[in-house]
């Protein structure tokens, strides 16, 4: 308790910050949880179709709440860890504190666990309301209850596994920055080059199979690219899939032409019912870079002069 | 002039690694922009046959010839990039208002360097002043080279438009970049003035430098809606969307049929309920309605002409400058006031 007050008072205003985030958008993903059901009962009953028209905007059932809830988890997962995780030491080091910390401390490394791990068990409980309040938003959103990859990232475990390495590699910057402003810059450019790996990285070497049809219409199926196949099922290239149909289409111009005669495209990916084999591969590479990049942290503070 | 530099280099050196950084950051988005602008000019000159006339090249029921897909792709790649970096134009001066506004005078205070200060100095807002004009400067100088790269972009991405008489990416390029960023440094200057510490300086001006653009956004939708004309979709019966492509559009709804314009939430809280829609754009409370032609009103939006463009952009600028030299007011008014801490 002493520990959380002491890591609250040196940081105040940034974890009233990711409380405020992670708490207002947890808050808006239960509104729009329970919500749901009465919003599709509404559209079940009679002159439905008008108004559900427009509340399925943008795919969602709830429309335009539900983009910016998760346009703001997407932001919120790497904003939250940076602010966080940024001032952890750049504040000890900015007001020279740390100076008089760490030949107090006895080891630099224990007083780094302490003042680093208290912040991310704040932070990651945090993260954690946010994520379980996203994951049930998106069960509830997932009408067949098969959720697969949909929303994978910015839901559930996925979610805390990137928040967790954003929050030590903010951590890392600011212990080798040392001033606040440039830690939180770095780390905004940080920020961008992980959310783009982490985007480009699955299926983490899961065997990619062609979709078949049921895969592709539930369980939200994971693709990794797309073939064409002529009328009969034969392979054929991109370019002579294109050739076929304009010859088709000039043929039957100005009718439009059967679909049974056009080639046609195949998707290839992971089938939604393989997610937990995706995810724990993922879980592991990504734990296993946030231990590293602690450990580039724990050598910094460990070799880094008192200022 | 000497007094000057040495405060330019104070004010450097007090902000260095900020200005730095976002120097980079500008330095790199403006290559970006410049590469993507000349990137785009040369696909067209390369491909003429496929790049001339994109809506008959792309808009077919076949599909466009398949000798110009690849052409066709790597120019939207290019495209959508030009559009990315068109957006970070938009961002950018309320990233540095926060970035480089906020710390000014809140590391003073936090620091313990403002009591010093403030007692050496004659006068308080002489020594604002002189604190804020160097970074202001140099936050404007880095925004107008970002306002000008972004004009070139746009311009090689809408070859066909004349951008001074069109309102596309209205606010991601000319004027209104550099001056929305001198009004976001000095909301952040206030800010910092007020809360005195860095880091929730900055957390709490992303929310004031947020709120108040909204807020002067939503006060020009309504001044430009005072003066906007109002244009149905189909001008004829019967006829195609004759829509000003140049103007700037300030609102969509209806036009009743007593020839007055409501958006379409207004007819929906009204209890208009538009559901049914003609071939004339015409809504329709049901199909009962429809059959006895009780119509609700046309599809319409209200818009000002391409042609005042120039207008609306000294327009916007201005009370952007006006809001930031508010913001320095109150500014000074608190590094007055305020107690040395």
């Amino acid at each position: 308790m002493t520990w959380a007050r002491l890591t609250f008072r040196l940081q105040r205003s940034s974890i009233g910050f990711a409380a405020l985030v992670c708490l207002g958008l947890a808050a808006l993903a239960a509104w729009l949880t329970l919500s749901l059901p009465t919003m599709l009962a509404d559209c079940e009953g009679p002159g439905g179709p008008d108004q559900c028209g427009t509340i399925y905007l943008f795919g969602s059932p709830l429309g335009d709440a539900t983009l910016l809830f998760n346009l703001g988890v997407g932001v919120a997962m790497y904003a939250v860890p940076l602010v966080l995780g940024a001032p952890v030491l750049t504040q000890e080091i900015e007001r020279r504190t740390a100076m008089i910390a760490w030949p107090l401390a006895g080891s630099r490394l224990r007083w780094l666990a302490w003042r680093a791990g208290s912040v991310m068990v704040i932070g990651l409980v945090l993260i954690g309301v946010l994520a379980i309040a996203a994951e049930g938003l998106a069960g509830a959103e997932a009408l067949d209850g098969d959720l697969g990859f949909a929303q994978h990232g910015a839901r559930g475990i996925s979610l805390v596994t990137r928040a967790a390495l954003m929050l030590v590699v903010a951590i890392t910057v600011g212990a080798v920055i040392g001033r606040v402003l440039p830690s939180l810059l770095i780390g905004v450019a940080l920020a961008a080059g992980l959310s783009t790996a982490v985007a480009s990285l699955p299926p983490y070497g899961v065997e990619s199979t062609e979709l078949t049809t049921a895969e592709m219409n539930g369980g939200s199926p994971f693709t990794t690219g797309a073939a064409y196949r002529a009328p009969d099922g034969r392979p054929i290239s991109e370019d002579e899939a294109n050739a076929i149909s304009q010859a088709v289409y000039q043929e039957y111009s100005p009718e439009l032409p059967p679909d049974s005669i056009l080639p046609y495209s195949v998707s290839y990916g992971v089938a939604g019912s393989r997610y937990f084999e995706v995810l724990a591969r993922e879980s592991a590479l990504l734990v296993g870079v946030t231990v590293l990049v602690g450990g580039v942290a724990a050598a910094v503070v460990q070799r880094r002069r008192p200022e | 002039m000497t007094g000057a530099l040495t405060w330019a280099r104070l004010s450097f050196r007090q902000q260095r690694w900020e200005l730095i950084l976002v120097a980079l950051g500008v330095a790199g988005t403006a290559v970006a922009m410049l590469y993507f602008a000349f990137t785009l000019d040369g696909m067209r000159a390369a491909s003429p046959d496929c790049l001339r006339d994109l809506e008959a090249n792309v808009f077919t029921d076949s599909g466009p010839p398949a000798a110009c897909q690849a052409v066709l792709t790597a120019y939207y790649d290019a495209y959508n990039w030009g559009t990315n970096l068109a957006n970070v134009a938009w961002l950018a001066p309320f990233g540095i208002g926060v970035i480089l506004g906020a710390p000014l005078v809140a590391r003073e205070i936090d620091g313990g360097t403002a009591q010093l200060a403030w007692s050496l100095s004659p006068s308080r807002v002489g020594w604002l002043v002189r604190r804020i004009a160097f970074v202001s400067l140099f936050g404007a100088a880095l925004l107008a080279v970002l306002a000008v790269t972004s004009a070139l972009l746009t311009a090689a991405m809408f070859p066909e438009l004349k951008l001074s008489e069109d309102f596309i990416y209205f606010g991601r390029r000319d004027l209104p970049v550099v001056a929305r960023g001198a009004g976001a440094i000095m909301l952040g200057v206030l800010v910092g003035a007020v809360i005195g510490r860095v880091l929730p300086a900055v957390l709490a001006s992303a929310l004031v430098i947020g709120l108040a653009f909204l807020g002067l956004s939503l006060g020009e939708d309504r001044w430009n809606a005072s003066e906007a004309t109002l244009q149905r979709f189909q001008e004829t019966p019967g006829g195609s969307m004759s829509f000003d492509m140049t103007a700037l559009a300030v609102a969509y709804g209806m036009e009743t049929a007593d020839g007055e314009f409501i958006t379409y939430s207004e007819a929906n809280e009204r209890g208009m309920n538009p559901h049914i829609a003609d071939e004339n754009g015409g809504w329709y409370a049901s199909e009962e309605d429809l059959q006895a032609g009780r119509l609700l009103g046309y599809d319409a939006r209200l818009s000002i002409p391409g042609q005042r463009y120039p207008e609306l952009v000294l327009r916007h600028s201005a009370l952007a400058a006006a809001l930031g030299m508010l913001a320095l007011g109150l500014t000074a008014i608190v590094v007055v006031r305020r107690r040395p801490v």
